[in-house]
């Protein structure tokens, strides 16, 4: 999915310009402004947390609570990054947070290793249909067994589209940083998927 | 893998986001290196297969239930902003109640108990005064007169 890395500067600056109307009639108390907010980047945002956490059950509570403390701090959100890098912020943060409590569960409950093929493969054959789970699951399963800093940049890049700037916004580190953790991402990937095409 | 130093940079390259001097030495490169033409090509495939992958998309239902929690945040947020104003407005009043009973800058008028011939020196009456502090009162007042020459 390509979209507003693609978009001509001049769509970007639309658009930018209506997010900000968007959150500005927010800010102001407009009920109307925050379901806009939730229906315009709700779906795009929705991808990113499955990429992040490997589940629609868990996907659509991280992208709850990313909308929740969204809209807690919207009086306070200054618009200097777009709304969609600082939702994506928001978001990157809920799904580390999800993954911390996963792997305490993990701990108590004396389960696999965190990003046990084995369980992530469970976890995803309950939500889609059967007759995909054997043909797709490699993929997905190679992006959960990823570490969290490789998958974020990844998902960030491949799934919302964001620039190198604006990732490092989002996950708070310098643009050289970004560069290099999404070529060892990559590599790491490929070498994932090697191992399934393997078994 | 190669062992091109190129490779590094064809991530970038293939995320569009080299300079636009880099870009064109890599191109440059690309058609020099089969390695990092295959890298490259690896690259794009890997792109691909994501763009593709069996992500579900965000359902009716489950956005509609985030439209809910959005209104219930924000009614949340509306309440917590107007009880915030209240408060402040009621701690305004209280703090002007407390200045003004302490005094603020009016000045106290105080009243204190007169004596008996301080209320007799300044009691006009045409009727002659019957107690003993009366006349004397009266006797103060009449010494003091313009009459017996003073100012």
């Amino acid at each position: 999915m390509r979209t507003q890395r693609d978009a001509p500067w001049l769509g970007m600056t639309r658009l930018q310009s209506a997010d900000d109307d968007v959150v500005r009639r927010a800010k102001a108390g407009d009920e109307d402004a925050y379901r806009e907010l939730v229906e315009r980047y709700a779906p795009g945002l929705y991808r990113l947390a499955f990429s992040l956490v490997g589940n629609a059950a868990d996907a659509e509570d991280v992208l709850q609570e990313t909308f929740v403390g969204a809209f807690r701090h919207l009086p306070r959100f200054e618009q200097r990054a777009s709304v969609r890098t600082w939702l994506s912020r928001i978001l990157v943060r809920q799904a580390a947070r999800h993954h911390r409590t996963r792997a305490r569960l993990r701990a108590v409950r004396r389960e696999g290793p965190a990003g046990s093929i084995g369980r992530s493969d469970v976890e995803r054959l309950e939500d889609r249909p059967v007759e995909e789970t054997e043909t797709r699951i490699d993929l997905l399963g190679a992006l959960d067994a990823l570490e969290p800093i490789h998958r974020e940049v990844l998902s960030l890049r491949e799934f919302q589209g964001l620039s190198y700037q604006e990732m490092a916004e989002v996950l708070g580190v310098p643009r050289g940083t970004v560069e290099s953790r999404l070529y060892r991402a990559r590599q790491a990937l490929k070498e994932k998927l090697k191992d399934y095409l393997a078994t | 893998m190669s062992d091109c130093e190129d490779l590094r940079q064809l991530s970038a390259y293939h995320d569009g986001e080299l300079p636009p001097e880099e870009r064109r030495r890599l191109e440059a490169h690309l058609t020099r290196c089969e390695a990092c033409a295959r890298e490259l090509r690896s690259l794009r495939r890997l792109s691909q297969a994501l763009a593709e992958a069996p992500i579900p998309e965000l359902s009716p239902e489950a956005l509609e239930r985030l439209g809910a929690v959005a209104e219930a945040v924000r009614e949340r947020v509306v309440l917590k902003l107007t009880t915030r104003l209240a408060a402040v407005a009621a701690s305004v009043l209280v703090a002007c109640a407390v200045w003004l009973s302490a005094g603020g800058d009016v000045q106290r008028i105080t009243y204190t108990r007169l004596e008996p011939w301080e209320r007799a020196a300044v009691t006009l009456s045409d009727q002659p005064s019957t107690t003993e502090v009366q006349q004397v009162a009266q006797w103060v007042v009449d010494d003091l007169s313009l009459e017996n020459g003073h100012d």
